[in-house]
Formats: C-alpha cells, sequence, structure tokens
C-alpha cells in the first residue's frame, strides 16, 4: 500500500506515530518512530472505540483526540480504516487534523464510486 | 427508578452558567458520573426549556467513556485528562475532574475553535465542583 500521505503527518512536528487500522481491527500500514510499539494496542483500541460508537453512528464520527499528561492520542475515521495517531503534548494539533481532514477526503476521492452525473450526491 | 440523581443546587448553577453561554452554545446536555461510573447528575437544556432526560444516551455516553479510558490506560499507561469526539453534528467532550468525569454535548455549528469549547467547560466543570463536593 503507498504509505507517502502517512510519512507526511508523522512527519508534523510532535507526531511520533501513525497507524491505519482497518475496521476488523486489522493494522493496515505504519509511519513514525513508536509505530509498532503501538500497532497492538491501537488495534484493541479501535475495535473497542467502533463497537462503542455503534455502527449506526460510525459514518458520523469525525475524529477524536484524547489527552493524557504524556501524549495526545487521536483516532480520526478515514472511511477505509482508521488512523491512530500518537503526539508530543506540544504537537501542531491544528495542522494535524488539517491534515487528516484531508486524507479522508482523498481516500473518499480514491476508494468511492462517482456518482454518475445528475445522481444525487 | 431512574439512576440519575437529583440536584437542586447544581442544576440552578448550571442555569446560570448556561445564561451566560453564547446562544449558539445553548443546546447543552451534561451527564455527570464519578470515576466509578455511576451516574450523578443529568441536565439537558434545548431552546430554553428543560429537555426529558434520554437515558439511552446516557447509558452509551458511559459506555463510550468506561471503553476510552480502558483503551488509553492500556495503550499509555496514563488516565485521560480530557477526550474530545469531533461528531458530524456534535462535540462531546469528556472530562476527567477527579472525583467526577463530566461529559458535555455541544451543538457542532456553534463551536469554531476549540480554545471556545474548553473556555466554557472549565466554567462548566467549576461550577459543578462547587456545586457537588
Amino acid at each position: 500500500m503507498d504509505i507517502k500521505w502517512m510519512d507526511r503527518i508523522s512527519g508534523i512536528y510532535g507526531v511520533t506515530s501513525a497507524l491505519l487500522v482497518d475496521r476488523d481491527g486489522l493494522v493496515i500500514a505504519g509511519s513514525g518512530s513508536a509505530s509498532e510499539v503501538i500497532a497492538p494496542h491501537s488495534a484493541l483500541m479501535v475495535q473497542n472505540l467502533i463497537d462503542k460508537i455503534g455502527i449506526e453512528t460510525i459514518d458520523k464520527w469525525l475524529w477524536t483526540q484524547c489527552e493524557t499528561s504524556e501524549m495526545i492520542i487521536s483516532i480520526a475515521n478515514v472511511d477505509v480504516g482508521v488512523l491512530v495517531l500518537t503526539m508530543k503534548p506540544d504537537a501542531n494539533l491544528g495542522l494535524v487534523r488539517m491534515e487528516a481532514r484531508n486524507i479522508r477526503s482523498s481516500l473518499q476521492d480514491k476508494f468511492t464510486t462517482p456518482v454518475a452525473a445528475g445522481g444525487e450526491a | 427508578m431512574s439512576a440519575w440523581g437529583q440536584s437542586t443546587l447544581a442544576f440552578a448553577s448550571l442555569d446560570k452558567a448556561w445564561k451566560a453561554f453564547p446562544k449558539g452554545f445553548r443546546d447543552l446536555r451534561v451527564l455527570v458520573f464519578n470515576t466509578k461510573g455511576q451516574a450523578v447528575l443529568h441536565y439537558s437544556r434545548a431552546a430554553g426549556a428543560s429537555t426529558a432526560v434520554d437515558e439511552n444516551e446516557s447509558a452509551w455516553g458511559m459506555e463510550l467513556t468506561r471503553s476510552i479510558y480502558a483503551s488509553i490506560r492500556a495503550f499509555s499507561g496514563k488516565v485521560p485528562l480530557r477526550t474530545t469526539f469531533y461528531f458530524e453534528e456534535e462535540i462531546v467532550s469528556v472530562e476527567r475532574n477527579d472525583p467526577f468525569i463530566i461529559l458535555v454535548f455541544w451543538p457542532r455549528e456553534a463551536v469554531k475553535m476549540d480554545k471556545e469549547i474548553n473556555r466554557y467547560l472549565e466554567r462548566l466543570t467549576l461550577t459543578l465542583q462547587e456545586e457537588l463536593t
């Protein structure tokens, strides 16, 4: 899988790792120094989160950020899966969120079938 | 019988805090749990009137909080201080402020910047701490 976009997000200031986990909890790709260490935990976390948010609400869920005293953990819905990011507390969160939104849009464009002309969006 | 406790004082103070918020923030729902996950208070105001307690939402909020707390503890070894869920139409803040965990549901269109939420969240948390402890 092409993970250039993951390298781009994990290269933002303060981001220590980025992992893409599918909706079944399978880690698809990872980038960043800590990604191998956090991979098993990320998979479990994503599964639990999806179970609790619920299948009816999942498409309306965009982003979750969780702050502890030592790090920020962000979980972004990118439609084809869930992006788990770990960051230092002083990370450029605004830029990370913007990049996550861009990733979601470009993955939607890439993986969803184009709507026929005149059809409803 | 409802699991939700009643606190007239907390309701009055939340009403006061609610009135001071800008219009867009007034569709407000607040759930308070203790750190054992037991419900302490449910405050709900929309369009200027108290609304019925939605116990399904309360149960969902509590389950979601429990799950994310357990996951983050396993993941980082730390207890989350603040968690924010962004949905298309709503933002849900989960604030740990011992001995309480406070969930606030904000209308998304009212929120332009995160620091607005943090400012109002701090005000609500302070109000609840003063009234419930």
